[in-house]
């Protein structure tokens, strides 16, 4: 006779399932936001609720406690995911403010971080559960698939801003993502991970960015796309010359990016 | 009757001694309130200038300027520096910068600069293209690599400096020089910062300077200062403060009035143009880098040509001090017989005469009083004291205020120049490293000053028993 | 010599308590920045999550919120110089819900009204945030602020500020008057300035070639080398009879970028220039169009006086092919035994030297076969003719 263990991971994800579906509606959108926190009393929730209502009126919340999980899990119904991200905000600031919160909250709202399915309910629990710890930032979730050709790529830009936009877009859209800042550190991760795509700046420290491209063409089969400040039609074609498949200038913007790097992972099909 | 008369002889003596050695001390006293208010002069026109500074650095945080940047032409004269060359021409490579190139120029090197330049680039002779044609030393061959185009590697016959900066200058191919000492390492963006000067007025900006600081003990990976940190060693320290004092505390005021009478030879942009029309570098003979400054300010103030010698002092490029007495004061005597050699040359033909400006009534009035003369005034004095105290014309207490009220009014200016650093750049992140450099300031005048005088008068020494040589300088890896 | 003394160590007390008194300020300013610089860690941390929300959620439809908890002064000046990073690195619509949320947090009415402050320094500080956050209404007052403004750096950041501000093109035309009138010809920089701008200014630069005054051409010549408009190159052929060399030479140079189709007498003409520069843009011009029909006109630049067009000029017809190869290998052996036939004859073997060891890329293939079979046949060596297959 087999004995049913109810693991804690699953009893978690039933119940998840079971909020959601209370709340989902087909072809709204729903948000869900899971935190670990160490316990959460009536009186907790109670707060929060009305903290969170105070913001947004309109807003349908449901929060409740995990017990198994020590997580707290919050559905909002009909909110995208920008509510649902700022939402988790206020949450973060409150749970911290109380002295609860035990790790990083993640957060996601379907359909855009991909299809809602019970693999995908599971996926962002034991995402939620492995985030415990010092950090205390918030996780974006995704569930959603990048092109089969092009999945992962690796970032080379000595600007954190541009590097960190891109890299966060890329991985809500489901990309793997290496980030460098300079031209050696890139050529390491390029060896170790073997991306499929390379985003690579021209200025860069060590290594510039014709060497990477160089390089790249000459012993991977992986494709190169420049994101540069560098605008001179002279410097476009070395990169071309050099085996760069595409060329985006800074100022840019990501919904350009997206579709060259999808036009590229056509290309290669 | 003889007796009386060779005593009233030398009581005569003694009184014209007397009366001589009080005017000496009255003329001393006005020398030195004289050089201390220039200096204060000078300072004040740095702090002004330094808003505009810090505006310009905090309001230009995020402008770009690629594709309307000047072209620049990078030249790195380069003597037996096998163990420095590679790391820096990588780091040279990867400036921050939209157009420029680097000419690396192999000064006849004993060691084997050119062949480790070789092997690391893949460089193959090239036929050699040139644009200029400054006479210098013979050219052994130029080298280049189509994977690094722009990089060129000129190999020559022994020249020195001058000459070699004249060889990168035929070769070059853009319309402003950038000079940098193959020993030092040259911030990403140090350039940009530079061209963004030149930029608002390219055509009177006839030459800027960049900023030069210590590297010693600071961490460098890949070509790039990580982390700041002040020099453990003596000397070193001991030139920081120095460097920061002349650069920030003096160049800065003397580029407000477009006075500047040195550009680094470490770091400077020139225009290539007026470069050559004054002839390119002087060889033979070290101070080659005041010497192409004064020759542009000559030039153009004879031709009634508007320009003007700008200083960017948040263009930095690290250098490494020597920590050695000995090399240290072989360069000491070669600066001293440098500028003892330009004002001869140059200075004595342009000072106080008006057509010559601010740079003829103030700056070379300021360099050959103050500073070619200054170790003959220096010893004047010693001895005059030592006079005083022979004839008990006074008593030590005097002389000691005197030498306070001194010592205190240059400590000033000391902390005057980090003001301005802490203010404007706050390179070194630790309040260890202010407290620090506050005592090494004071500690300069006790030793570092005096050897200095000793070491610019013996400089004036080998100048007139006309000693050409160059000195070694004995080279160490950056740390790593 | 007792009084003298006597004011000296007075003075001597002075310059001591002048220095201490320095030394303090200087550990104050130096303390502050430590502090400043701490604070301003923990206000990144602070906001990081705030701001990894914004980038998030830069394409959804409804605007981006403001942070839910109410800052600070200091977590505000922070907030904008992260927000302006921001604006200045991405562009179209997402740089719009940027600046749209700066509106939202109050930036702008903030440094609008600081714009009008009695201190410079505020007001120029108002100026550079209003820049970067594209504020079309600060123009006027931007540009009003240029109007007596000497001479120094502070006078771009305003131009630049007024530039991103501008609301049609008769502001810059505004814009690029007032910095003319210091007549500095940092006319890079003001092109660079009106680059910023949001507006099409293909039209402007156009429009200024045409003026008489020959700064407004520099600029509107500046302007037009960063596009390839087949237009302007009708519109620049005059100026490269200009009485000015430089404005030859960037004429020149547009003329010569923009061109599809170099007509036979203009080129003759330019390779008779005085100028190196304009010669050797004429050699490059014609080597990238890459069409044998030029190779004739290329064979004339072989003759220059300047070694550096004649390079330019070989280095070109190593790259056109056939045509171009054969031509330059029979010029050099032409000349052989002047000056410039062993010049020649040394590029084309240094040209072979280095495609020898580039023999894995068919590109190059072909071209080191056809340049030594050439090369062979025009110098007539006793070697075999190979090729390498």
């Amino acid at each position: 006779m087999a004995v049913i263990v109810q693991e804690p991971i699953q009893e978690g994800v039933w119940q998840l399932t079971q909020r959601i579906q209370d709340s989902y509606s087909g072809s709204a959108a729903c948000g869900v936001i899971l935190a670990p926190c160490a316990s959460f009393n009536q009186k907790a929730m109670e707060q929060l609720q009305r903290d969170m209502r105070s913001d947004r009126s309109d807003a349908a919340s449901d929060i409740f406690y995990l017990v198994p999980n020590g997580l707290l899990g919050v559905v909002l119904s009909e909110q995208k995911l920008a509510d649902a991200h700022y939402a988790s905000l206020l949450i973060k600031d409150f749970t911290e403010r109380q002295g609860l919160l035990e790790g990083q909250l993640v957060v996601a709202s379907f359909p855009e971080s991909g299809e809602l399915t019970e693999q995908a309910l599971s996926q962002l629990v034991h995402t939620s559960l492995q985030t415990r710890g010092e950090s205390r930032e918030i996780q974006l979730f995704t569930n959603q698939e990048a092109p089969h050709r092009v999945s992962s790529v690796l970032i080379a830009d000595p600007d954190e801003v541009s590097r960190e936009f891109v890299k966060l877009r890329l991985e809500m859209d489901g990309y793997e993502v290496e980030e460098a800042h300079d031209g050696r550190e890139a050529l390491e991760k390029l060896a170790r991970t073997m991306p499929d795509l390379v985003i690579t700046e021209l200025n860069l420290t060590i290594v510039d960015g014709y060497q990477l491209i160089d390089r790249v063409n000459r012993d991977y089969s992986t494709e190169v796309i420049v994101l540069t400040d560098n605008q001179l039609p002279k410097n476009m074609i070395r990169a071309f010359e050099l085996g760069a498949a595409d060329y985006v200038t800074k100022p840019f913007s990501y919904s350009e990016l997206a579709w060259r790097i999808r036009k590229l992972a056509l290309r290669r099909m | 009757m003889w007796t009386f008369d060779y005593e009233a002889l030398i009581e005569a003596c003694m009184g014209a001694l007397r009366e001589f050695l009080f005017l000496y001390s009255y003329t001393a006293i006005y020398y030195v309130i004289g050089v201390t208010l220039l200096l204060y002069l000078i300072f004040g026109f740095s702090m002004r200038h330094m808003v505009a500074i810090r505006r310009g650095i905090r309001y230009n945080r995020n402008v770009k300027l690629s594709g309307y940047t000047p072209a620049v032409s990078i030249l790195v004269p380069a003597f037996n520096e096998e163990l420095t060359i590679i790391e820096n021409v990588r780091s040279l490579l990867a400036l921050d910068y939209t157009e420029y190139e680097v000419i690396v120029v192999n000064d006849g090197s004993q060691d084997r600069t050119l062949q480790r330049m070789l092997d690391e680039f893949q460089l193959e002779p090239i036929q050699p293209v040139l644009g200029g044609s400054i006479h210098t030393e013979k050219i052994r061959g130029v080298y280049h690599n189509p994977d690094y185009p722009n990089l060129y590697f000129i190999d020559k016959e022994n020249g020195g400096k001058a000459d070699s900066l004249n060889a990168g200058i035929n070769l070059s191919h853009y319309k402003l020089i950038s000079t940098i000492d193959a020993d030092s390492l040259l911030e990403k963006d140090a350039l940009s910062r530079i061209a963004r000067v030149y930029m608002e007025n390219p055509e009177e900006t006839v030459a800027v300077g960049g900023n030069v600081r210590i590297v010693n003990n600071c961490t460098v990976e890949d070509g790039v200062v990580k982390d700041v940190r002040f020099p453990r060693k003596l000397l070193p320290a001991l030139q920081h403060v120095e460097y920061l004092k002349a650069f920030l505390g003096g160049r800065i005021g003397w580029s407000a009035v477009n006075g500047l009478i040195i550009i680094s030879g470490a770091f400077g942009v020139f225009q290539k143009d007026k470069v050559v029309a004054v002839g390119g570098y002087r060889g033979g003979y070290p101070g080659e880098d005041m010497n192409i400054v004064i020759k542009l300010h000559r030039y153009c103030l004879e031709n009634d040509i508007p320009y003007r010698v700008a200083f960017c002092p948040d263009a930095v490029c690290w250098t490494q001090a020597p920590d050695s007495y000995r090399v240290l004061s072989t360069q000491r005597k070669r600066w001293g017989r440098g500028n003892l050699k330009n004002m001869i040359e140059e200075g004595v033909h342009m000072v106080m005469r008006p057509k010559y400006k601010i740079f003829g009534l103030l700056t070379l009035p300021y360099n050959i009083m103050f500073e070619t003369l200054n170790p003959y005034f220096r010893l004047g004095g010693m001895i005059a004291i030592l006079g005083y105290w022979l004839l008990n014309m006074t008593e030590w207490s005097t002389v000691l205020v005197f030498a306070l009220v001194n010592l205190f009014s240059c400590f000033t200016l000391s902390l005057g120049a980090l003001f301005i650093e802490e203010s404007a750049f706050g390179r070194y992140p630790k309040l260890s490293d202010l407290s620090k450099t506050i005592l090494y300031s004071f500690l300069m005048f006790f030793g570092y000053r005096q050897i200095g005088v000793w070491w610019r008068l013996s400089g004036h020494i080998q100048f007139l028993r006309n000693n050409n040589s160059w000195g070694t300088m004995t080279r160490t890896h950056f740390d790593k | 010599m007792y009084t003298n003394l006597h004011i000296a160590v007075q003075a001597l007390y002075i310059m001591i308590a002048l220095n201490l008194l320095f030394a303090v300020l200087l550990y104050a300013v130096k303390l502050r920045a430590m502090k400043r610089k701490k604070q301003e860690d923990r206000i990144q941390v602070k906001l990081k999550d705030y701001l990894t929300y914004v980038q998030a959620n830069l394409d959804s439809a409804e605007p981006l919120r403001a942070p839910p908890w109410t800052m600070n002064d200091a977590e505000r000046e922070v907030l904008q110089d992260r927000l302006n990073d921001r604006i200045e690195c991405f562009a179209g619509d997402q740089r719009q819900k940027l600046i749209r949320l700066c509106d939202d947090l109050g930036f702008v009415k903030h440094h609008l009204t600081r714009l009008n402050h009695r201190s410079y320094r505020i007001r120029l500080d108002a100026a550079y945030h209003l820049g970067c956050m594209r504020v079309k209404d600060a123009a006027p007052t931007l540009l009003d602020m240029l109007e007596d403004h000497p001479f120094n750096s502070a006078l771009f950041v305003i131009a630049r500020a007024a530039a991103k501000c501008s609301r049609n093109e008769q502001d810059i035309r505004t814009l690029v008057r007032l910095l003319l009138r210091h007549n500095r010809k940092s006319n890079e920089l003001i092109v660079s300035i009106i680059a910023d701008a949001e507006l099409d200014t293909v039209l402007l630069y156009t429009d200024f070639i045409l003026y008489e005054h020959p700064a407004y051409i520099r600029i509107g010549l500046i302007g037009l080398n960063t596009f390839t408009d087949p237009a302007s190159s009708a519109a620049v052929y005059r100026l490269m009879d200009s009485e000015y060399a430089d404005i030859q030479e960037k004429a020149a140079e547009v003329y010569l970028k923009s061109s599809r189709l170099l007509p036979k007498h203009v080129v003759s003409k330019l390779l008779r220039h005085s100028s190196v520069e304009i010669r050797r843009l004429v050699v490059e011009a014609l080597a990238t169009m890459k069409s044998s029909t030029y190779v004739e006109m290329m064979e004339a630049g072989l003759t220059d006086n300047d070694q550096r067009v004649v390079y330019a000029c070989a280095q070109g017809m190593l790259r056109m092919g056939d045509r171009g190869v054969t031509a330059l290998c029979e010029r050099a052996a032409a000349s052989q035994g002047t000056e410039r036939g062993v010049f020649l004859q040394q590029l084309i073997e240094q040209e072979l030297r280095q495609l020898s060891i580039q023999l894995h890329n068919v590109n190059k293939l072909t071209q080191y076969n056809t340049l030594l079979y050439a090369y062979d046949k025009t110098f007539h060596n006793d070697t075999r003719i190979y090729r390498v297959i």
